[in-house]
């Protein structure tokens, strides 16, 4: 719970003020079990919450760091209740069944009962380990000494005995806390960033690469279309300028590069977002659709490549970087809001000459992509939009789209040709990955300046919600290309257009039944996040917060009691006779460890007879004291200086140990 | 002869016939010389009977009786019966088998509450009343109740009230595998019972039971004991506590015990050693402690070890 410290601290001050108050409930197994209920109740709404709140990734560390609170009502009639430990039967309906049957017919029972006192201790130590501030250099060794600290409180013997367990526990610690840093680094790479790693600098691509790519079916964006004929068939999350072989990348997308767009709101809502940077204030007439969906920070937002501004979107900061990624800081998980587009021009910079024309090395000297752009007179045809028809029409005509990649990749040791050389001449067939590089290489040969770009295809449309899904697979990479008449960048798709056919599976029923979950999550989150509905939430469910509360107060209330009422034993006024065995106690305790209240002084100390072997002075030192302490008669004279003796001697014994 | 020497011989005697029971012997003794009775809560065969014939046998001309409770068993057949002696016209008075010195009453619990408890003023009282006539009982009145713990069928389990008449109860229980084969040995051909010499006289057993009653208790044990009967009361787990009879048992079993153990005070260890058979029969725990798994013996163990007891 680290990170929330005024609710740990109340916690805390709940769980322990049962030391110092002697107020307490005879709570029995119907209490038992309505906690269990309540704390079950309390555990699903959680649960449904941080579904509600997050993502499924941090779900479960998220559910354990909230543990303690959840599971108070547990403990508080295990502290705060007469009886020391509570019958396994409370959490299972049929076990309680089966017990009030035995019960009622008077048939024997093997009842097995446990402290929750325990559970309840380890549940706080995880959650504290999951808390926010857990990775703080003071968390880990303050950690162990509290716990070392409790141990010695607890046992009393030999403390330095505890010490290289203490050392090796937190040298474990230490060792489990960078296992779930790396964990969490993964995680937090693999997916908490957005559902497929995204990284604006570098995209990873399948070129070269063997096996069937596989995504998830999952929805990611969800468009309506609010003004316009239609939506965009292809939203863009970065374009990416420079080829390595495998990997496209950009040298121009670190934070620097990232340009705040706060300088760029107008109306109040609505960012701008196209290049130049004169403010267009004629958007609100262009056409415009609605975009949904969750988002963490610096997700892309998918845009068109000639969108011009967005608005409504509740976010903390929202970015733009010289090729045209926009990257939100939202405030919830799920954002909602409009984008307007078709502005005609980009929100992304001119090309930069010769970044934009520039191929591979190996590419240049295998020659396959200046003989393609000769065999198909690229160069000699007139304008932009008949250059793009002949190489669309080529690749459609002589090109298969393929989800099972077979090319492997070219070695400059071995001469064997490219992946994209093996794609254009022999192979021929691939996913978009190859068709997007393979063009924006034929362009840049023939003298036009071309991008990578990866996003999404819209065209999965739900007619029932008059809605369009982009779902995982809906995943694709593309061109795109500067027109230099109209001095703006094109999206030039070379992918044979049945590919989204081949690459979109008939969804299966979890499939379907998980859209559904996932549609009403984010529109009651949207609908949550509207100014009005977001207090009248909050107040609803405090107002049935306090109400519980009140409720369970007034009841626990009405049926406290004290514990003064159990101690009807009062301690002795009398006068207590003192002998030397008593100076003894101090050393013993070292040895053997505090002496329970009812464990006599002679049987307590008798646990020294395996530590002094062969010493008759500690049974007659104990049978003197016996004698001169509980023996009314005054003991003879010779008693008293005999003791003495033979406790020094022991004490003498017992430093040597 | 010090009282101590002659608990000793007793003990030793007693010992030689029941084997591998010591602890249990022991206390049986001391309440024996305590001035209370006991109640046996055992298995069949474990060796109750044998028990109380050794301690019979042990002492010289003592008497010893054995009566098997069963539901029809009356009160006379205990008691004793006025019978009309046809030559002298007159009621002649049959003492039953309680005029004894030590008294096997074996399956205490399968008599009628009536038979019982015309027993039980017997113990508590040391007199029986028989058609109006106060017979008393002998000062050397002991006796051995057992009742069989699994079987509850056709029982009258002793109410709470009658429970308290006994000063402690235990169990013998089955001994280890070697004892038993030791006693196999002992009994190959003749029972070893046959051949127990009385090792103490009557007179010296009367005259133990006035040494125990002199046996030094302090004031701050008297506290302790009482403080742990009083801990039973307004436990949460408890529906009816320990009575002062128990404290004054406490007392008693321990300071007979003290001379067992050959000293002529008491120390908190024997208090604790015999609390948890004193106090426990006499406890009627609440319902939901009864159903969840520990007995009153647990509980009374638990007080004791958070009694405080002076060092």
């Amino acid at each position: 719970m680290t990170g929330r410290p005024l609710l740990g601290l109340m916690l805390a001050l709940l769980v322990e003020a049962r030391h110092w108050t002697a107020l307490r409930w005879d709570f029995g197994e119907r209490e038992f079990s309505r906690a269990w209920q309540l704390t079950t109740v309390a555990v699903l709404l959680a649960t449904v919450l941080i579904w509600l709140d997050g993502n499924r990734y941090t779900a479960l560390p998220n559910m354990l760091t909230w543990l303690p609170p959840l599971l108070v009502p547990m403990q508080f009639v295990q502290g705060y209740g007469l009886r020391e430990a509570m019958p396994t039967s409370v959490f299972s309906f049929l076990a309680r069944r089966r017990h009030e049957r035995n019960l009622r017919l008077g048939l024997p029972e093997e009842i097995t009962e446990f402290n929750f006192g325990n559970i309840y201790f380890v549940c706080v130590l995880i959650a504290s380990t999951l808390g926010n501030n857990a990775y703080s250099w003071t968390f880990l060794p303050g950690m162990v000494i509290l716990c070392g600290w409790m141990l010695v409180h607890r046992n009393q013997t030999r403390p330095w005995l505890l010490l290289p367990v203490l050392a090796l526990a937190g040298a474990m610690a230490l060792l489990g806390e960078k296992a779930i840093e790396r964990a969490e680094e993964w995680i937090g790479t693999a997916t908490v960033r957005g559902p497929s790693r995204f990284d604006p600098k570098i995209t990873r691509t399948h070129i070269g690469w063997s096996g069937t790519v596989t995504q998830s079916p999952e929805i990611e964006w969800r468009l309506r279309l609010v003004r316009g004929k239609t939506v965009p068939r292809l939203l863009r999350k970065a374009s990416y300028q420079q080829f390595l072989g495998t990997n496209w990348t950009n040298t121009r997308s670190t934070d620097e590069d990232f340009q705040d767009l706060q300088s760029r709101l107008v109306n109040e809502t609505a960012y701008e977002l196209l290049q130049p940077s004169e403010l267009n204030t004629e958007f609100p007439k262009l056409p415009a659709f609605e975009l949904r969906g969750s988002a963490f920070e610096e997700s892309p937002l998918p845009l068109p490549g000639d969108a011009a501004a967005v608005s409504g979107f509740d976010l903390d900061g929202i970015e733009r970087d010289p090729y045209g990624t926009v990257r939100v800081f939202p405030k919830h998980s799920v954002i909602n809001g409009s984008v307007f587009w078709s502005g005609g021009t980009n929100p992304e910079e001119a090309p930069v000459l010769p970044d934009d024309l520039r191929l591979p090395n190996a590419e240049v000297r295998a020659g396959v992509l200046q003989e393609i752009v000769d065999d198909l007179r690229l160069e000699e045809l007139p304008d932009l939009r008949s250059k793009l028809s002949a190489l669309r029409a080529w690749f459609g005509r002589e090109f298969r789209y393929s989800r099972r990649l077979t090319i492997s990749r070219g070695n400059y040791e071995t001469n064997k040709p490219t992946a994209i050389d093996q794609f254009l001449t022999e192979v021929r067939a691939g996913h978009c990955e190859y068709f997007a590089t393979s063009a924006a290489l034929i362009l840049r040969t023939a003298g036009i300046p071309a991008r990578y770009a990866t996003g999404f295809a819209v065209a999965e449309k739900d007619t029932k919600r008059n809605e369009y899904i982009i779902r995982g697979t809906h995943g694709h990479a593309w061109c795109r290309v500067w027109d230099n008449a109209n001095l703006q960048w094109v999206d030039f798709d070379a992918t044979p257009p049945d590919w989204f056919g081949n690459a979109t599976p008939r969804p299966t029923r979890a499939q379907i039944f998980n859209d559904w979950l996932q549609r009403l999550r984010e529109d009651f989150f949207v609908w949550r996040n509207q100014p009005g509905n977001r207090i009248a939430v909050s107040l609803s469910m405090s107002l049935v917060g306090a109400a519980l509360a009140a409720f369970v107060f007034f009841r626990l209330w009405r049926s406290r009691r004290r514990i003064e009422s159990r101690s009807v034993v009062e301690s002795y006024a009398g006068t207590i006779v003192r002998t030397p065995l008593h100076e003894l106690e101090a050393r013993a305790v070292k040895l053997l460890g505090h002496r329970a209240p009812g464990e006599s002084f002679a049987h307590w100390l008798g646990r020294l007879r395996p530590l002094l072997p062969d010493d008759e002075s500690l049974d007659e030192a104990i049978q003197l004291h016996q004698r001169m302490r509980f023996d009314p008669h005054p003991a003879p004279d010779d008693h008293l200086p005999r003791l003495r003796r033979l406790v020094n001697q022991l004490d003498g014994r017992i430093r040597r140990r | 002869m010090a009282a101590q020497t002659i608990a000793r011989k007793l003990e030793d005697a007693v010992g030689t016939v029941v084997r591998g029971q010591e602890p249990v012997v022991r206390r049986v003794l001391a309440c024996m010389i305590s001035g209370g009775h006991v109640l046996l809560e055992d298995f069949p065969g474990t060796g109750k009977t044998t028990l109380a014939k050794a301690i019979a046998r042990s002492i010289e001309d003592t008497k010893f009786t054995r009566v098997q409770f069963t539901p029809d068993l009356l009160p006379s057949d205990i008691l004793g019966i006025s019978v009309l002696d046809p030559r002298t016209q007159e009621f002649r008075f049959h003492p039953g088998p309680v005029f004894t010195d030590i008294l096997l009453a074996d399956e205490i619990n399968r008599a009628s509450p009536r038979t019982q408890s015309a027993l039980l003023e017997a113990m508590g009282e040391r007199q029986a009343t028989i058609e109006g006539q106060r017979h008393s009982l002998d000062g050397l009145f002991f006796v051995i109740a057992t009742q069989n713990p699994v079987e509850f069928r056709g029982t009258y389990p002793l109410p709470e009230a009658q429970m308290d008449r006994f000063s402690l109860q235990c169990s013998m229980g089955y001994v280890s595998m070697a004892e038993e084969a030791e006693i196999l040995l002992d009994q190959a051909d003749s029972h070893p019972i046959d051949r127990l010499q009385p090792a103490v006289t009557r007179d010296e057993v009367v005259s133990l039971m006035e040494a125990a009653r002199q046996v030094r208790f302090s004031e701050e044990l008297r506290h302790y004991a009482v403080s742990l009967v009083a801990a039973t009361r307004g436990h949460p787990k408890i529906q009816l506590p320990a009575s002062p009879r128990a404290s004054l048992s406490l007392m008693k079993v321990s300071q007979a015990l003290a001379l067992f153990e050959g000293l002529d005070y008491v120390s908190p260890e024997l208090i604790q050693d015999v609390a948890v058979d004193v106090i426990a029969h006499r406890l009627v725990l609440a319902p939901e402690a009864r159903y969840s798994g520990n007995g009153a013996r647990e509980l009374v163990a638990e007080l004791i070890e958070s009694t405080p007891v002076p060092v």
